[in-house]
């Protein structure tokens, strides 16, 4: 009988656990709703399924082309992110809004509104790409040695000699 | 006379259509414990997603047979570019024979949309896309790609030669 995974998978799905919210639309929606499927399966990964309400996500996920009204969402959302908050900007449209750019409603790039922490390039990416941009943010997000120390030093209080 | 074929009762039956799924499932679970290689799963880092010839990737700046790179600079590609991301800069040549040539070709990652009119546009084979997906990259990255990674990054292993030649193009007075 086979092993279902082998070790390497073992020890990232061990180091940390995001939890996501997709916030995609669009043709980049199919692509990267892909990632959920068992063909780039993404919880080989360590990535759990995607939350009930974004207060338990850590993890945003932008897609798709944004409009003024559309970005006060945006931010609502967001703002009710907790722990360590990313973003992924997904897609030309939301990096750019090139495609279109020539139209009357005004199209707002994403890293004017939010602090993007990793970018795709496509239009649609891969969903390797995005599996890759998964795992550039789980790098990204490793903490230093020194953030230990400071957590550890604000746990034991104040005045202390 | 009239047939009228109606369902038969035992299609109106619950039972026979979740054991059909039921099955499905089973079948599914059975292969992926015990015959792996029937698993639908491409495990991402280790095994490839295999593309067709036809690919729109990143973008391949050729090259001349000597190296030099083959772009005009007739800004055709940059016209047509439906995302204006292309920016060329154009400039003389040392060499009487090439008339024209860029010292500057940078195209906007953010901006492509990778649809291929730029390949169309180009009257020489100068710019093609490739078979690489975009790679993506944290914030910070500069993603405006000049001349040196379009034409010499290293997946291209020293460059790769266009289609048409320099000899084919003036006898033919393009």
């Amino acid at each position: 009988m086979a092993l279902f995974f082998s070790i390497k998978n073992l020890k990232e799905v061990g180091e940390r656990v995001q939890v996501p919210w997709l916030m995609v639309k669009g043709c980049c929606k199919i692509e990267v709703e892909n990632i959920r499927t068992a063909t780039y399966d993404w919880t080989r990964l360590g990535v759990e399924d995607i939350a009930q309400h974004p207060s338990e996500a850590d993890v945003m996920i932008v897609g798709g082309w944004v409009t003024s009204s559309y970005a006060d969402e945006l931010k609502n959302v967001y703002s009710q992110l907790s722990g360590m908050r990313s973003v992924i900007a997904v897609g030309a449209c939301a990096l750019s809004g090139a495609p279109y750019a020539a139209s009357g409603e005004t199209i707002i790039k994403v890293s004017d509104i939010l602090p993007v922490d990793v970018f795709v390039p496509g239009c649609p990416p891969r969903p390797e790409a995005v599996l890759e941009a998964i795992q550039a943010l789980r790098l990204k997000q490793k903490p230093q040695k020194d953030q230990k120390k400071v957590i550890y030093e604000a746990l034991k209080g104040p005045n202390r000699n | 006379m009239s047939v009228v074929q109606r369902p038969s009762p035992l299609s109106k039956w619950y039972l026979p259509g979740i054991f059909a799924g039921l099955m499905i499932t089973m079948k599914n679970l059975i292969v992926n414990l015990f015959y792996r290689k029937g698993m639908s799963t491409l495990n991402y880092p280790e095994e490839k997603y295999e593309y067709s010839n036809r690919f729109k990737g990143t973008h391949v700046l050729t090259v001349k047979k000597d190296g030099s790179i083959r772009c005009t600079a007739c800004m055709l590609c940059a016209t047509n570019c439906p995302a204006q991301c292309i920016t060329i800069i154009a400039s003389e040549h040392n060499d009487p024979s090439v008339e024209k040539f860029p010292i500057a070709y940078e195209i906007d990652m953010l901006r492509c949309v990778f649809c291929g009119f730029c390949e169309e546009a180009c009257p020489v084979d100068a710019i093609r896309m490739g078979p690489e997906w975009q790679i993506p990259g944290i914030s910070g990255t500069n993603f405006v790609k000049g001349i040196d990674y379009l034409a010499h990054r290293p997946a291209l292993k020293g460059g790769i030669v266009s289609v048409l030649d320099e000899d084919e193009r003036h006898r033919a007075g393009i």
